[in-house]
């Protein structure tokens, strides 16, 4: 299965988006718990693309790119902004920077899916999950 | 996303029922409003109802908690669902909260 879906830089237009992705999990018989790793992860990179990529532009498009074989997704979300720098993002769980309000989604992105990646300008994302076999 | 509070001897509690996210924290720092005004010592959140939570709804409860340790308050959890509970883990905030199994622990040794 694959899907590209191409949004408004509106939040409102998330909801649509994990709905669609998730309900096509569903039909796979997916985990619950994956599930709700997908989801989090959708959104969260969806909110920084429209909100930090874009700027909440509404004339500059996000993509989404889902590829679905067997038991391995495969979510690509692409902004047009000029890329963040992923790498110099600080540590969430350090004492400094345990009371901050921002930082944390990325860093649970990484932890929930089985691999993240960047491209190099940082206005790119490819998160792979292994999908638990369905019961 | 609906809180109900309530209380429990000397304790509020506050009982949330649905997602905390992007688009509920709002609602949850306005709900906190008035107990965090008027210092409330000891409030215990009870999320059994609550079975999604994202980065901005972790921010929402540090920012409460750091509220409410500012003039001495104490914010407990309690009845956290594994996936929630395992997000405390991921971002180490289980070491900033007190997170209970139930709602009658957390009431209970309040002191």
């Amino acid at each position: 299965m694959h899907k590209n879906i191409v949004i408004e830089s509106k939040l409102k237009n998330i909801k649509g988006v994990v709905s669609e992705i998730i309900g096509l999990l569903k039909t796979k018989k997916a985990d619950e718990s994956d599930i709700f790793d997908i989801r989090l992860s959708l959104e969260e990179t969806l909110i920084n693309a429209i909100k930090y990529g874009n700027k909440f532009d509404k004339s500059l498009p996000v993509s989404i790119d889902v590829s679905c074989e067997e038991n391995l997704i495969s979510i690509t979300i692409e902004d047009k902004g000029e890329g963040f720098d992923y790498k110099g993002v600080p540590d969430p769980t350090e004492e400094e920077n345990i009371l901050r309000s921002r930082g944390r989604g990325v860093f649970l992105v990484k932890h929930i899916m089985d691999k993240v990646e960047y491209n190099k300008k940082g206005n790119r994302i490819t998160m792979v999950k292994r999908l638990k076999t369905p019961k | 996303m609906q809180i109900a509070e309530r209380k429990s001897n000397d304790v509020t509690v506050f009982d949330v029922d649905g997602d905390i996210d992007i688009n509920s924290s709002p609602d949850v720092r306005k709900t906190f409003e008035k107990p965090i005004g008027e210092k409330t010592a000891k409030l215990v959140i009870n999320l059994s109802n609550v079975s999604y939570i994202d980065s901005s709804g972790l921010a929402t409860l540090v920012e409460l908690l750091k509220r409410a340790r500012s003039y001495g308050g104490k914010i407990r959890l309690s009845n956290l669902a594994a996936k929630v509970k395992s997000l405390f883990e991921i971002t180490k905030l289980e070491k900033l909260f007190d997170i209970y199994d139930t709602e009658e622990e957390a009431v209970s040794n309040f002191e």
